[in-house]
């Protein structure tokens, strides 16, 4: 369940130096893949840049030949309702699970009055069915390698 | 200022070579009677004592190494029996193990005399007050340092390196005068300083007398303009003998104490002696040592020799600021930093050696190293705790084994050079 519930994720690495995420951005581009979601988290001197893209293959094909690091974990996208209390809502269901958030990050673009996130749970199986159990919708869509899943 | 010895360290350079001559056939005579160690060497190189008709004839004997005194540990090279031992330092040499520096009670005389010579040098008097400060790399240094400081019948005020505000406040209360420590102390000391808004200049401080790693002019600019004291270099090998060369007021060269040492520049390749001012390997034999006498002790660390006359009147050579071989190791406060000891802490901190470089910059001294990991593949994970553990727990061990502070830097891939030996991972921008 939780694997059809979730996204493939790319996790790279890069120092705080001018340019860097740029030529990320560029890589990606110039593979054609296109950046559905992205966060940057970032320390004095090294960020780590998770990555949701169009085509995680062809994005981590792309990253390594620029010479970054690059690795895939799994992240859950999950439907929020786009209205004052609706991430309180999401966040209090999993909170009565039991279940921890590690981090999470919005999407770029989402369905008509909802806002999606990419969630990192440290129980994806039990987050997963904790959301669904509340009527929260995990969906799988707009990555084509992901809803092959 | 003063000299301690004027006899001794104003001797005439006949007169020195006569002394040292006849110290040096001792030496090699005791060492071939009673140390089975040296008496086998020399047989098998058909050498003794009647074969030194002049200092130069030295350069036909076989050298010892860090090696042979640590094969000898503990007591296999004394020439005494083990209960003359008065003192006895374990020291950790260049090469990672230990090998054990033991003093008569006539050593320790010895000992006393030349400390007394190097502090007499920085200025210190029977009315001064020193401050001894130094951490678990240097014990020996500071042991040599209250002898000396006993010596002249200074007045002792004994500390260790570690709560630099604590150092400050008995500077400050003690009117302590002169400062033994290393240089990267002497600047934590500064820079605490300065975080608690004391005021360094106006005490009664002097000098600084600083050595147990190496450091450069701007390092000691640094330290005399904000501590308003004249900073003094020393320099001995603590597997032979602490401070058997120190700055005099010229402060052009350590003058090395030749008539309890003497001191030769090798080809660290060949072997072969090479003439005074060429830069090369520091070999020193000691002349009046009876605990553990050393014959050719190949140091390991690079110099040259001065042996000009110095305008403060002193005779004995003089040589250049030491300098490591080739990244073999890293010497901090008197620590001493293998490749070895660093893979080992990353392979059980990371389960993996990652490409990695370590780097001793005495002017980024917020911490003592500065340790460079590429982040690879199996390094990376997409959680921030997974680095951010990897550097915590590689902080500790160094802390907790060496007693050294290092900045963890993670770089990408392919940004470190590519080397053939660990060795050269070891970068000493000093």
């Amino acid at each position: 369940m939780s694997e059809r519930a979730s996204l493939n994720q790319i996790t790279v690495f890069l120092e705080n130096r001018a340019g860097r995420l740029a030529a990320i951005c560029n890589a990606l581009g110039q593979a054609g893949v296109n950046i559905l979601a992205l966060s940057l988290a970032d320390t004095a001197e090294f960020g780590i840049l998770r990555l949701v893209v169009s085509d995680t293959d062809k994005g981590l094909a792309a990253l390594s030949a620029c010479g970054f690091t690059a690795s895939v974990s799994r992240v859950v996208p999950v439907e929020v309702p786009d209205r004052p209390g609706g991430l309180g809502h999401v966040l209090g269901a999993l909170e009565k699970a039991g279940v921890n958030v590690e981090y999470l990050y919005p999407f770029s673009t989402g369905r008509e009055g909802f806002a999606t996130f990419a969630f990192r749970f440290d129980n994806t199986r039990e987050a997963v069915r904790a959301l669904r159990q509340a009527g929260i919708k995990v969906r799988v869509r707009s990555q084509e390698d992901a809803s092959e899943n | 200022m003063e000299i301690w010895n004027r006899e001794q360290e104003c001797i005439s350079l006949s007169r020195l070579r006569e002394v040292q001559l006849e110290r040096l056939r001792a030496t090699v005579a005791r060492c071939a009677e009673l140390v089975p160690f040296y008496r086998e060497r020399l047989r098998a190189a058909k050498l003794s004592a009647s074969d030194i008709s002049c200092l130069e004839d030295l350069a036909r004997f076989p050298f010892t190494t860090a090696a042979d005194l640590e094969a000898a540990y503990p007591y296999g090279l004394l020439s005494v029996r083990v209960e003359e031992v008065a003192s006895a330092h374990p020291v950790w040499t260049l090469d990672g193990r230990p090998c054990l520096a033991a003093y008569t009670r006539r050593d320790l005389d010895a000992w006393a005399e030349i400390s007394a010579r190097l502090l007499t040098m920085a200025g210190v008097t029977r009315q001064s007050v020193v401050q001894v400060a130094f951490g678990q790399g240097m014990l020996a240094e500071a042991f040599g340092l209250h002898l000396g400081v006993e010596r002249i019948g200074a007045r002792l005020v004994p500390a260790a390196e570690g709560d630099k505000r604590r150092v400050l406040q008995l500077i400050s209360d003690l009117g302590v005068t002169h400062l033994a420590c290393t240089p990267r102390f002497a600047i934590e000391v500064i820079q605490a300083a300065q975080a608690g808004r004391r005021r360094l200049r106006g005490l009664r401080l002097k000098a600084g007398i600083l050595g147990g790693e190496p450091w450069s002019e701007r390092t000691r600019q640094r330290i005399e303009s904000a501590l308003g004291v004249e900073t003094y270099d020393h320099y001995g090998p603590p597997e032979i003998l602490p401070g058997v060369a120190a700055e005099c007021r010229m402060r052009d060269g350590l003058h090395i104490f030749e008539d309890h040492v003497l001191v030769e520049v090798v080809d660290s390749e060949t072997g072969r002696p090479l003439p005074d001012g060429a830069g090369g390997e520091l070999v020193l034999t000691t002349l009046t040592i009876e605990g553990s006498p050393v014959l050719r002790y190949r140091t390991g660390l690079r110099t040259s020799i001065i042996r000009h006359p110095c305008a403060c009147g002193r005779t004995f050579a003089r040589m250049g600021r030491v300098t490591s071989l080739g990244g073999r190791a890293l010497v901090i406060r008197g620590t001493v930093v293998l490749a070895d000891q660093i893979e080992t802490i990353l392979r059980e901190s990371a389960g993996q050696v990652p490409v990695y470089r370590i780097v001793r910059d005495p002017e980024a001294v917020a911490e003592d190293l500065e340790l460079l990991v590429e982040v690879n593949e199996s390094l990376l994970s997409d959680a921030m705790r997974n680095l951010r553990n990897l550097e915590t727990h590689v902080r500790d061990r160094f802390l907790r084994e060496m007693s050294l502070t290092v900045r963890v830097r993670f770089v990408e891939p392919g940004s470190l050079p590519r080397v053939s030996r660990p060795e050269e991972r070891i970068v000493d921008a000093g």
